[in-house]
């Protein structure tokens, strides 16, 4: 079943709340309680238009509903401030309205005029569903993998990539397998059987490709494995006989260097010199199959690859199967980092991460089937495997079918649309750098999306703004927009659009000891990508600062600083003498900037520090501020005088905190004054 | 289900091969689908074996990849003897060619558009020892194994 409504809209998040509104609506209307304010609020937030950048959709008409127990006659008041007649209305769904607009007013026009309208809880384009096609090879309903990734919904839009050429570098194909002998490609100088090296490129009779291990140009399977995965990519679809393949219709080109299964780096390199080759002859190859691959870093193929890179070539590559991170033990040639490589993930039938496959947030980049897969064995066989070897050629048909719908669309284009088109799968999401499974559908029909930005962390210091970075993974955004929700708010965007390449923002409009969760995504004018992983960060209470402590006695020590939180239920002050520890000596309420430190010994340091607390929450400590006591004067004999002297002194350093007050306050008339 | 069956009887035979040490051998066991899992384990050259498992109703096959197989390379990461060597921008194949007679060595393949050659290495030179070598002439941007990419089929 179709799991995505259609054609790209300009914003995918919206796209979804909204369906995820109609189903919950649908549902409410059925056990008919009176709820639907919390989808109402939902829609609220994101009140425009949306999904009216695909094609599928009826013209001059859209669908509207009203919210619940709106009077009909405010509803047809809308419709009429719109000019709009009123086309269908249904029994059990008394607030939708198929409304036929006004001649000359675009769709757009009309959603963003009926949205204006705080009775409208939604409107949008009305789409238009089809069947999806189902090929006639029989044993089509056993490829799950085919169905995983809307193929059928894909092969609506187009299912015919004869125009392209995928290169399989592997064990050789069977090429005269029943199910892919009319998808290889044909050398078109090389006359075959003539034991002559027609085209002149080193190789006799290069029909269908080369055999790089013993250099002839029979690139004949005699393994399985190359066999399997070119079917997988282009076994011919409904011709009635076996499997289909991503592609119904495609060109083959067959590059042997494994044999057994294994091959040496040597024989791949020769098959992409072969490659380049049949590229600068003229052979639109738009990607290469990599099924394979080793822990060990090659430089010459790293250079291959970087030279397909040139020609505009995709090189899709298995992530392997040790079920381990590719991050940190890198498979190649998966693992290079070059802007032209896919990196494959395997997936089974509920989306999880087959257990063999390898994964990686950043180096590998997006899961596909590779649990189970049937597809074409020599000899005009089929048989199911797994691996990441089954997985790879998923995507590269997905290429293949990419390239021949969009012929305009370079090697960056089409990998970012593949990167940005899969379905969000949670398991995935710290897993593979975009986050989901492929689907053809997705990328068919909402081409051209930026790849989703990672690696967002938000983090807070000692006052309560959130600092967030994340990594920038396209090369094709218009620039960035951050969510946030909290507890009781849902995810609602922030600030302004950020634009291209930027990669931190800093959020002050916070509020002190609130948990916010903030997700990114990169944007261009053909829509969003996927959201980012989400990053939670609990905002502190803020610490207070400019601590100065003066000393005003030999034991009294006046303490003041400043409050920088709005919330504070008070402050803690703490003190320590030489190397004791920090002990709590007061506890003062909210909003109180000062305090006198009294008892103290004469001519000691004291050293102090402040925090804010609010409950069992406590800031940061402020800075750490000290101060020492003048020594005690006069002799023993005039201890009263003394002791006198010294209390009425007392009561005038115990005014002495209340001076920063003062001025504060005095600061605050003259401003009102100026104001 | 298949699959499991065919890996626990090659386990099997990989066992039963061990213990025999055979430096050329065919085996070959029926499996529950009438179709048979074959083994070929044979030498070739420097004693370099290749292993190459098949499922097929067909035995005949098996003549057809004694044939097609390679001396390679089982349990290796890369092939012993050989290197893959990129030399200077502007050194000529005339140089590299005098260069490689003078060190014994020789070129297997070249591949033009990478200005990279597959080299042998002369005979009693292994590979880490090549690399030092090759890594030290100043014709050489760089020299690595030729190493061995494998399929990630199964587990």
């Amino acid at each position: 079943m179709q799991s995505q409504t259609t054609s790209g809209g300009p914003l995918k998040g919206i796209r979804f709340i909204g369906l995820s509104v109609l189903v919950f609506l649908i549902a409410i209307s059925f056990i008919s309680c009176n709820e639907g304010s919390s989808s109402t609020d939902r829609s609220k937030d994101v009140r425009q238009p949306y999904g009216v950048a695909g094609r599928d959709f009826s013209e001059g008409e859209i669908i509207v509903k009203f919210r619940r127990g709106i009077p009909f006659v405010d509803m047809m008041k809308t419709h009429l401030r719109v000019n709009a007649r009123v086309k269908k209305t249904y029994k059990h769904f008394p607030e939708i309205y198929v409304a036929r607009l006004p001649e000359g007013m675009s769709i757009e026009d009309a959603l963003r005029e009926y949205l204006r309208d705080p009775d409208v809880e939604y409107a949008e384009p009305n789409y238009i569903r089809r069947p999806f096609i189902v090929p006639d090879d029989p044993l089509f309903s056993q490829q799950w993998g085919l169905n995983k990734i809307d193929a059928p919904e894909a092969w609506e839009i187009i299912n015919d990539a004869s125009s392209v050429v995928v290169a399989v570098i592997d064990t050789g194909v069977d090429y005269a397998h029943e199910d892919l002998s009319y998808n290889m490609w044909v050398n078109p100088e090389e006359v075959a059987g003539n034991d002559l090296d027609d085209d002149g490129n080193g190789y006799v009779d290069d029909i269908y490709g080369i055999n790089a291990i013993n250099g002839t140009g029979d690139p004949m399977d005699h393994h399985g494995h190359g066999t399997h995965v070119s079917g997988i990519i282009g076994a011919t679809g409904n011709n009635g006989i076996g499997v289909t393949g991503v592609n119904w219709k495609i060109k083959i080109m067959a590059l042997k260097f494994m044999d057994g299964s294994g091959g040496a780096l040597s024989d791949e390199i020769e098959c992409i010199d072969y490659i380049i080759d049949m590229k600068q002859r003229g052979e639109n190859i738009k990607g290469v199959n990599g099924s394979f691959g080793s822990s060990q870093f090659s430089q010459a193929e790293y250079d291959a690859i970087r030279l397909l890179q040139d020609y505009g070539i995709i090189f899709v590559a298995a992530a392997g199967n040790e079920g381990s991170n590719n991050d940190s033990n890198p498979v190649y040639p998966a693992s290079y980092d070059l802007p032209n490589i896919i990196a494959v993930a395997a997936t089974d039938q509920d989306d999880t991460l087959a257990d063999f496959s390898n994964y990686g947030i950043r180096s590998v980049d997006l899961g596909a089937p590779g649990v189970n897969i049937l597809s074409t064995i020599p000899r005009n066989g089929y048989a199911s495997s797994d691996g990441t070897s089954m997985a790879t050629p998923h995507v590269t048909g997905a290429v293949g079918l990419l390239s021949a719908y969009l012929p305009g669309y370079d090697y960056i284009w089409i990998k970012e649309t593949v990167l940005s088109s899969v379905d969000p799968v949670s398991l995935l999401s710290g897993r593979v750098l975009s986050g989901g499974r492929l689907n053809a559908f997705n990328a068919l029909s909402s081409p051209g999306r930026p790849v989703r930005p990672t690696g967002l962390s938000a983090s807070s210091g000692t006052q309560a703004v959130v600092n967030l970075s994340w990594i920038d993974n396209s090369q094709i955004e218009d620039g960035f927009r951050i969510e946030r929700k909290t507890s009781s708010t849902p995810f609602i965007p922030i600030g302004d659009p950020l634009s291209a390449n930027t990669v931190s923002y800093t959020d002050s409009d916070v509020e002190e000891l609130v948990e916010y969760t903030y997700r990114v995504y990169a944007f261009n004018g053909n829509g969003n990508s996927p959201y980012s992983n989400e990053s939670k960060v609990r905002t502190p209470l803020n610490a207070p600062s400019g601590l100065t402590a003066i000393p005003v006695s030999p034991s009294v020590i006046s303490l003041s600083w400043t409050d920088n939180s709005s919330i504070e239920g008070g402050f803690r002050i703490e003190r320590k003498k030489g190397t004791d520890p920090y002990a709590t000596v007061a506890t003062v309420s909210s909003n109180i900037t000062s305090y006198a430190d009294t008892g103290l010994s004469s001519s000691t340091t004291y050293y102090y520090r402040v925090r804010a607390c609010k409950g069992i929450s406590v800031s940061a400590y402020s800075n750490e501020a000290f101060a020492t006591t003048p020594a005690s004067g006069g002799g023993g004999g005039c201890s009263v005088g003394g002791k006198g002297a010294k209390r009425g002194g007392a009561i005038l350093y115990l005014l002495i905190p209340l001076i920063p007050v003062l001025i504060k306050w005095i600061e605050r008339s003259i401003r009102k004054e100026a104001l | 289900m298949l699959l499991i069956m065919f890996l626990r009887a090659l386990l099997v035979l990989l066992f039963i091969t061990i213990l025999l040490n055979p430096c050329f051998s065919i085996g070959r066991t029926p499996s529950d689908d009438s179709s048979f899992t074959t083994k070929l384990l044979l030498s070739k050259g420097r004693c370099c074996t290749e292993e190459v498992l098949l499922k097929h109703t067909d035995l005949s096959y098996i003549s057809e990849v004694t044939d097609m197989l390679g001396c390679s390379f089982n349990g290796q990461t890369y092939r012993e003897g050989e290197l893959i060597v990129k030399f200077r921008e502007g050194v000529s194949e005339e140089d590299i060619k005098k260069l490689l007679e003078s060190m014994n060595a020789a070129i297997i393949n070249k591949f033009a558009r990478l200005r990279t050659y597959l080299i042998k290495l002369p005979p009693g030179m292994d590979v880490p020892e090549g690399i030092k070598v090759f890594r030290n002439l100043k014709e050489v941007e760089y020299a690595e194994p030729n190493y061995i990419r494998r399929t990630f089929e199964g587990d």
